[in-house]
């Protein structure tokens, strides 16, 4: 009993650094455009969560198409598990999407009327379920 | 099977058949698989030059089996040949030219398998660490054949060392990570660096001193000149044919890819083949390593083991970081050093600084000309020192300088961007 409550706080542990370095990065990125507003938001489930993150400087489409091809990287397991480590950590620099996009199960871009942008992102482990989040799944 | 991964398959396949076959043409087989089978059992540590050691022949065998085997293992891992697999494999075959071996490789590969299972991850998820770090290699060619004990203890003695070195590697690996923030492109040459630092030390608490060798061959091979040509060639044909019919429109979109790769930092991880496309990598690839080769080729610098190691160490990273853009400044600076200590830039010591050096190039891409201009510049000045601290057990002697230049001017320029008022 004891030894199953330790691994339930390991893991939720686990999950709580991931969602910071995921939502540091993704702020890291926001903040280099030099937004006057920006918002992220963190919505938790069983087996996954989605991070909406909001901010208010308009982009080109090229600049969204940019922002989707970093995100939309295959997953490389080989990658995520060596560098994908800096993600959130390492913030010296450009942000680097495809970091984030190694971890991701599925993404969102989409323009706001107040003329920024909205990325969402769903992130889950092998269980996840993308049909909970109402997405599509990634191929 | 996307195409643009295809075609990478087909550029590293057809280089090690390459290698291979030149390894055949160079002369008697039978001797040169002798010399092959002796270069296993050979002293491996900085600097052996296996082609002074053993001749051409041999030594492209060995290139050949090493490039064969990283590449089995992606296979056997599940994945698929991509910008950061290639910078894995010419980084294995370059220094298979002067340290790696078969024998020496296969020990660090099981145990940093074996660190993945230990914290239930896939073997595939330390694949790049597991090829990276036969950096080590010359560890276990010492212990087995060195240090003067009895086989029988010597060789599982060794292979255990080597699991044992290859279980702690990634954890170093990606602790050193952080230190320089993806700045230094030899990130396993520093991790490495480390670990040599303690097996030295121990060695010498032991009262048995490490010290680097120094097989450093002047000749220059008709065979060895052309293999840095061959592999650009091959690398052109590979673009004009990954859309056969279409050569010229090919090669027209592979030159606007490799601008593109030009306006990117190159610091970790920066797949160009990913990022932009396979064909730009395979030009940049192309035109890094065609520079550097002209280069040495202008300077009578020997094409021995180490130079070519370089310079397939330098195509293989023109996939995952390297540019003509950010590699120039840090080249230029190590330069400058040379000539302001009187060094001379054919010594085996600036030369190999001059073509691993560019370890720093993200420093350049990410903050400009005059950074990288003062990372090659500083890395010269500390390399020279840093082979004798791990006694040549670390064959990326260059990425561990680099690694700790990159970590003093990463952490000034965090220090200044984060303390200086608005």
């Amino acid at each position: 009993m004891a030894v199953n409550r330790k691994k339930g706080a390991t893991k939720k542990m686990k999950r709580q650094e991931l969602y910071v370095q995921l939502i540091s990065e993704l702020a890291n990125y926001l903040l280099h455009g030099n937004p006057k507003k920006m918002v992220i938001s963190l919505h938790m489930e069983a087996d996954g969560f989605h991070i909406a993150a909001i901010d208010d400087r308009p982009r080109t489409d090229s600049e969204i198409a940019e922002i989707e091809h970093s995100l939309m990287i295959q997953q490389r397991p080989e990658l995520a598990s060596y560098y994908g480590t800096m993600v959130g950590h390492d913030l010296l620099g450009t942000a680097r999407l495809e970091m984030i996009g190694w971890q991701i199960k599925g993404v969102k871009l989409e323009r706001i009327p107040e003329g920024g942008i909205m990325i969402n992102l769903w992130i889950g482990s092998e269980g996840f379920d993308p049909k909970m989040f109402t997405l599509e799944q990634r191929t | 099977m996307v195409q643009g991964t295809k075609t990478l398959k087909v550029f590293a396949v057809t280089v090690m058949l390459v290698l291979l076959l030149a390894g055949i043409i160079d002369g008697d087989v039978g001797p040169a698989v002798q010399g092959f089978i002796r270069l296993q059992v050979t002293p491996a540590r900085l600097v052996s030059d296996f082609v002074a050691v053993e001749g051409v022949g041999a030594t492209l065998f060995n290139v050949a089996a090493v490039g064969f085997l990283g590449y089995f293992f992606l296979l056997l891992n599940g994945l698929e040949i991509t910008g950061a697999a290639l910078a894995a494999l010419f980084t294995m075959m370059g220094f298979a030219f002067f340290g790696k071996t078969l024998f020496n490789c296969i020990p660090i590969m099981a145990g940093v398998s074996l660190s993945a299972l230990i914290v239930k991850k896939k073997p595939r998820d330390y694949a790049l660490i597991a090829m990276f770090g036969t950096a080590m290699g010359p560890l276990i060619t010492f212990l087995a054949f060195e240090v003067g004990v009895k086989p029988v203890f010597a060789l599982p003695g060794s292979f255990l060392i080597g699991l044992g070195i290859g279980i702690i590697l990634p954890p170093i690996a990606i602790a050193m990570l952080r230190l320089h923030q993806g700045y230094n492109l030899y990130n396993v040459g520093l991790t490495a660096g480390f670990v040599g630092l303690f097996t030295a030390s121990i060695s010498h608490a032991a009262g048995a001193d490490i010290l680097p060798l120094s097989m450093w061959g002047t000749e220059r091979e008709p065979l060895l000149i052309a293999i840095v040509p061959a592999i650009v060639l091959i690398a052109v044909v590979c673009i004009v044919a990954e859309n056969p019919g279409h050569g010229h429109s090919n090669i027209a979109q592979a030159g606007r890819d490799m601008l593109k790769i030009m306006t990117m930092s190159g610091r970790l991880p920066s797949d160009f083949s990913d990022f932009v496309s396979s064909k730009g990598a395979l030009l940049n690839a192309s035109i890094i390593g065609l520079l550097f080769w002209i280069f040495m080729v202008a300077l009578g610098a020997p094409l021995n083991g180490p130079v070519l190691g370089g310079l397939f160490t330098l195509i293989g990273f023109a996939f995952f970081g390297k540019h003509p853009k950010n590699v120039f400044p840090v080249v230029l600076g190590i330069i400058a050093a040379i000539f302001v200590f009187g060094k001379s830039i054919l010594a085996p010591g600036p030369l190999l600084a001059i073509l691993f050096g560019t370890a720093l190039a993200p420093l350049a891409g990410e903050f400009g000309p005059v950074i990288g201009f003062v990372a090659g510049f500083l890395h010269l000045v500390i390399v020279d020192r840093t082979g004798v601290w791990h006694g040549g057990m670390d064959l990326y002697n260059n990425g561990f300088a680099a690694g700790l230049t990159a970590t003093l001017i990463v952490s000034i320029i965090d220090w200044y961007k984060s303390s200086k008022s608005d």
